[in-house]
């Protein structure tokens, strides 16, 4: 399984993001990196078909530039910033529709998929929650939630775009060791867009530089050296201190 | 069975039996058990009088409730509602027409309530994407401004029309009242409304998504091109049916949801269908009381109005806020 874009361009009235070329190959987590108005969610929209792109999308070598939401959605699972509920709806109920995308019109939910439902939330420790009200739980809950919605959506590919900007420090570290769990687990890959460079270094198998709306190098976590890093990363931040802890994980810095 | 929904069903079942009851020519309850016996006239007022009107009235109000619901949950607005949107009034001039300009006919006039509601609801929709739909304020703007150009066109029409025979079935069909269902006229609007409110009720699963971000159902693999349309058809199609043997009834569609809501603490098939049983209990009411508080009766939407402008007032109050 894996995910192939090339120059892959998305935009709302103009080309926000230019001719994008990516591979995230089986269980790899890639992470986008950029400063806020990069283009890093106008990429992740396009990817999902929300608003004009052109180029190619390749999932498991199948081509999905010119798919429907439905076929999109049984390939592509999304997990947006914020998730905005206007009206009170039941953890069993949230994750239910990720079984949209493989049903007929008319199609109820049956007794096997609401088992799996409860199967998705127990993976994450979450089953005591199955019917409580969603906009009661805590914004770490809800990205677990929704981590168990994209499991039952069962889609080679995740992208998730900043599923740290409104946790505290020990949930997000909690959901991006939860994810990583995930891909490798059930070998899919991801692509999340993060801002904190720390957390996508330690994390994440590879790190996409992302600055107005293209890509303008990498980093390979496990291959790279600290020196290699400070210099990639300066690329977008400027002057930047990378310090490499004895058990291997990274500090960043500003100077 | 969750407690409330046996509650509101036993409501809503006696209020039925009293709407069959209270009237200028009372039918006692031992008259309705024992099916008339010896009474040819109270048989006849309960066939071809009450019993059309009580089953409009719980249909009707249970129809346009469930539609509240389902509206209030595609626009994720708590205040998307018939009345609130335009449809309620883009349909009276729809039915001035029909009753104007094709003979008044139940055909005509439900064609024509159907014709209007539509147009209305698609440039209420043009207007709220014009400024900041998230906004409650921009949703009550646009309905207003659809309302005001509704009752501007209603008032040309009303000066053209003959003031013996026409201007009346307006101004009657405007008030809103149950006066004049009969059995034919209850068949007809069930004919229309039915297969719609089944077809809405099987979307159940399309409309529970579409109460995610348009970005985030879209990505679940909801279509929102073409669902959303077509809810939006079967909601007109369902409201059209109802008012047509009705006239105007105000206010049900938008609080019924609301009380459901408070109730179930969720918004789902089940709420939706409490929506349409406390929609029912309310024009079941508010028709009982129509028809008994004076001499002569009373348009139910007066009575429905009195309900419905605090709960709207208690809404704005706390910005959408309700359940």
């Amino acid at each position: 399984m894996s995910l192939k874009l090339e120059k892959f361009s998305a935009g709302y009235r103009s080309w926000q993001t230019q001719k994008v070329s990516l591979e995230i190959p089986t269980h790899g987590l890639t992470a986008l990196l950029g400063p806020n108005g990069s283009g890093k969610t106008t990429l992740l929209n396009g990817m999902m078909g929300l608003i004009g792109h052109k180029g190619s999308i390749t999932v498991n070598g199948m081509q999905l530039g010119a798919a429907g939401s439905k076929v999109l959605s049984q390939h592509l699972s999304y997990l947006p910033q914020r998730y905005q509920f206007t009206y009170p709806i039941s953890v069993e109920e949230v994750i239910l529709m990720g079984f949209n995308p493989e049903m007929r019109l008319f199609e109820r939910y049956s007794r096997k998929q609401r088992e799996l439902a409860g199967a998705g939330l127990r993976q994450i420790g979450l089953e005591s929650v199955i019917n409580d009200d969603f906009l009661h739980l805590s914004e770490g809950q809800r990205q677990r939630v929704m981590l168990a919605r994209s499991l039952v959506q069962n889609t080679s590919v995740l992208l998730l775009d900043e599923p740290d900007s409104a946790m505290d420090f020990s949930v997000r570290h909690e959901v991006m060791t939860l994810l990583r769990m995930i891909i490798q687990r059930d070998l899919r890959c991801g692509l999340v867009v993060l801002h904190d460079p720390s957390l996508a270094l330690k994390y994440c198998d590879r790190i996409e530089l992302f600055k107005n709306g293209s890509i303008i190098g990498n980093i390979m976590t496990a291959v790279d050296d600290s020196d290699t890093i400070r210099q990639k990363l300066s690329l977008l931040y400027g002057n930047i201190g990378v310090y490499q802890t004895p058990d291997g994980h990274y500090i960043i810095d500003a100077i | 069975m969750r407690k409330e929904w046996v509650l509101i069903s036993i409501l809503a079942g006696i209020l039925f039996v009293l709407s069959l009851s209270v009237g200028k020519y009372h039918l006692s309850l031992s008259a309705l058990f024992s099916g008339f016996a010896d009474d040819a006239l109270g048989r006849q007022v309960f066939l071809n009088l009450r019993l059309p009107r009580s089953i409009i009235a719980a249909f009707g109000g249970f129809s346009l409730a469930l539609v509240g619901s389902v509206m209030q949950t595609i626009f994720k607005n708590p205040l998307a509602s018939p009345d609130i949107m335009g449809v309620s009034s883009g349909a009276s001039v729809g039915a001035a027409c029909g009753i104007l300009f094709l003979g008044g006919s139940i055909f005509s006039v439900t064609a024509g309530a159907f014709a209007g509601g539509l147009l209305a609801v698609s440039l209420a929709i043009l207007l709220t994407k014009a400024g900041d739909h998230r906004q409650l304020a921009t949703f009550v703007v646009s309905g207003l401004a659809v309302n005001a150009l509704a009752q501007a066109l209603l008032m040309l029409l009303k000066m053209v029309a003959d003031p013996h025979s026409e201007l009346a079935a307006i101004e009657f069909w405007m008030m809103g009242g149950l006066g004049s269902v009969t059995m034919a006229k209850a068949a007809g609007a069930a004919a229309i409304t039915l297969p719609a409110l089944v077809l809405i009720l099987m979307l159940n699963r399309q409309v529970s998504l579409m109460s995610l971000p348009d970005t985030e159902a879209s990505a679940l693999g909801v279509n929102l091109k073409r669902i959303r349309p077509a809810l939006l058809v079967l909601s007109t199609l369902i409201v059209a049916g109802v008012v047509s043997v009705t006239g105007l009834i105000s206010f049900i569609g938008l609080i019924a949801p609301h009380l459901s809501r408070l109730i179930m603490k969720r918004n789902n098939m089940s709420a939706w269908l409490l929506s349409g049983a406390i929609g029912a209990c309310l024009l079941l009411a508010a028709d009982m009381l129509s028809r008994s508080l004076s001499y002569a009766e009373i348009p139910v939407s007066i009575l429905t109005s009195i309900i419905g402008v605090p709960v709207l007032i208690a809404i704005m109050v706390r910005g959408g806020r309700l359940p």
